[in-house]
């Protein structure tokens, strides 16, 4: 993958946005992967490249899936998706654009096993 | 039995049934945020989505809190929507209490019931009261406020808690306390008006740390020294010494001679992550 390649950006908007959900700073998350803060920013403008091992780790520290940070899966969740059991009456809570961002988080969530 | 009576009853034993399963015992205040990281539950604090609680039954049960409720209004709901794992029900999202407010759902009452009674059990309200030598029937609030803030809830999820799960006080008592709110407490507590959040901490307070979020006043018992810069001495008081949270990160509160101490854990206000990280310090490369 180059720079400009489009599957690399994808993966480095998600790591970013995983990031950010988690409530973590760069640097906390360079702390955390034994990197200089620079070279997440690196990562998250997808200007360097992440090994497998550094995509294993960012989805343990950010508690989200492999895959979903991998770019696979859509960016938001289907409301009416089996998995999320979420009955209509539920859906009928909750703003538009707050449905849309809890459905944003969850996303992130998709192919995730809860490991024992 | 009353449908309430039935459901309060399957609350009480599922908590004990959940205390058991992760080892605390039946009469201890506990962190609802490290209870569901044993039970692998995810939480996460979001500020963008206006609600109480969302849960999210999907193969890694999640829990989403808004924290831009106040701090022990998050532990209940956290309690509430970890109720709603345990009893197997599906996806739910919780309105903003003053919208939800209307006609009795046995879902709902379960797990209200269900983080009332895991919170706070039957038993250690009676030693948090006991240990104080408080007299239960004739509690005022500063006293009821101080026990809520042991058990990491709120004031008057306490008195609502005494009143009708355990019955400790009578719905007069209870209507009597409900009177005085917060700022008033608040300032018979310190001694002057405060319009922070107050946590307070007394020689009794049962477990070793407390969430607080940047700005909160922490009143301490006299003589307590804190050797950090995460919380800030503010002033003495004739309760106690008075700190504030500043930053982010653990702080280490104690009293040497008298071989007491507690950890205050401070996050970011209205923190939004997850809750493993919510009192992570900042780092020298922010």
């Amino acid at each position: 993958m180059t720079t400009g390649d489009p599957k690399r950006q994808v993966i480095a908007s998600r790591i970013r946005d995983a990031r950010r959900l988690a409530g973590l700073s760069q640097g906390q998350v360079a702390k955390m992967l034994g990197l200089q803060r620079p070279s997440v920013t690196e990562i998250e403008a997808g200007n360097r490249a992440v090994t497998a091992e550094e995509i294993s780790k960012l989805a343990e520290i950010f508690d989200v899936s492999v895959v979903w940070l991998l770019g696979e899966g859509a960016a938001q969740l289907n409301a009416h998706d089996d998995r999320l059991q979420l009955a209509a009456r539920e859906l009928q809570k909750l703003k538009k654009d707050d449905l849309d961002r809890l459905l944003s988080i969850l996303a992130s969530m998709q192919g995730q096993e809860n490991k024992t | 039995m009353n449908i309430r009576t039935d459901l309060a009853k399957q609350a009480l034993e599922k908590s004990l049934e959940i205390r058991e399963e992760y080892q605390y015992d039946f009469r201890s205040p506990l962190c609802i945020y490290e209870l569901c990281e044993r039970a692998k539950v995810k939480v996460q604090f979001v500020n963008d989505v206006s609600m109480e609680g969302i849960y999210a039954a999907l193969a890694k049960p999640t829990i989403l809190l808004s924290s831009l409720r106040p701090l022990m209004r998050r532990s209940f709901t956290c309690a509430h929507e970890l109720g709603h794992h345990v009893f197997g029900h599906g996806s739910t999202i919780d309105e903003l209490k003053d919208e939800a407010a209307g006609k009795f759902q046995p879902n709902e009452f379960l797990v209200d019931s269900f983080a009332g009674f895991l919170l706070m059990p039957a038993q250690g309200i009676k030693r948090a009261f006991s240990s104080r030598s408080i007299e239960l029937a004739k509690a005022k609030p500063e006293q009821i406020y101080t026990v809520a803030c042991s058990f990491g809830v709120g004031y008057e999820t306490l008195i609502g808690h005494l009143k009708c799960a355990v019955q400790y006080i009578t719905a007069d008592h209870g209507a009597l306390l409900r009177k005085t709110k917060l700022p008033q407490i608040r300032e018979r507590l310190l001694g002057f008006a405060a319009k922070e959040p107050l946590m307070i901490v007394d020689r009794h307070y049962p477990i070793g740390a407390l969430d607080v979020e940047i700005g909160t006043l922490v009143l301490l018992p006299a003589g307590t020294i804190v050797e950090s810069d995460h919380i800030e001495f503010f002033k003495d008081v004739p309760n106690g010494r008075v700190f504030r949270a500043m930053r982010p990160g653990l702080a280490r509160a104690a009293i040497p001679a008298a071989n007491w101490g507690v950890m205050i854990r401070v996050s970011r206000y209205q923190y939004a992550g997850l809750a493993r990280y919510r009192h992570l310090e900042e780092t020298d490369s922010e």
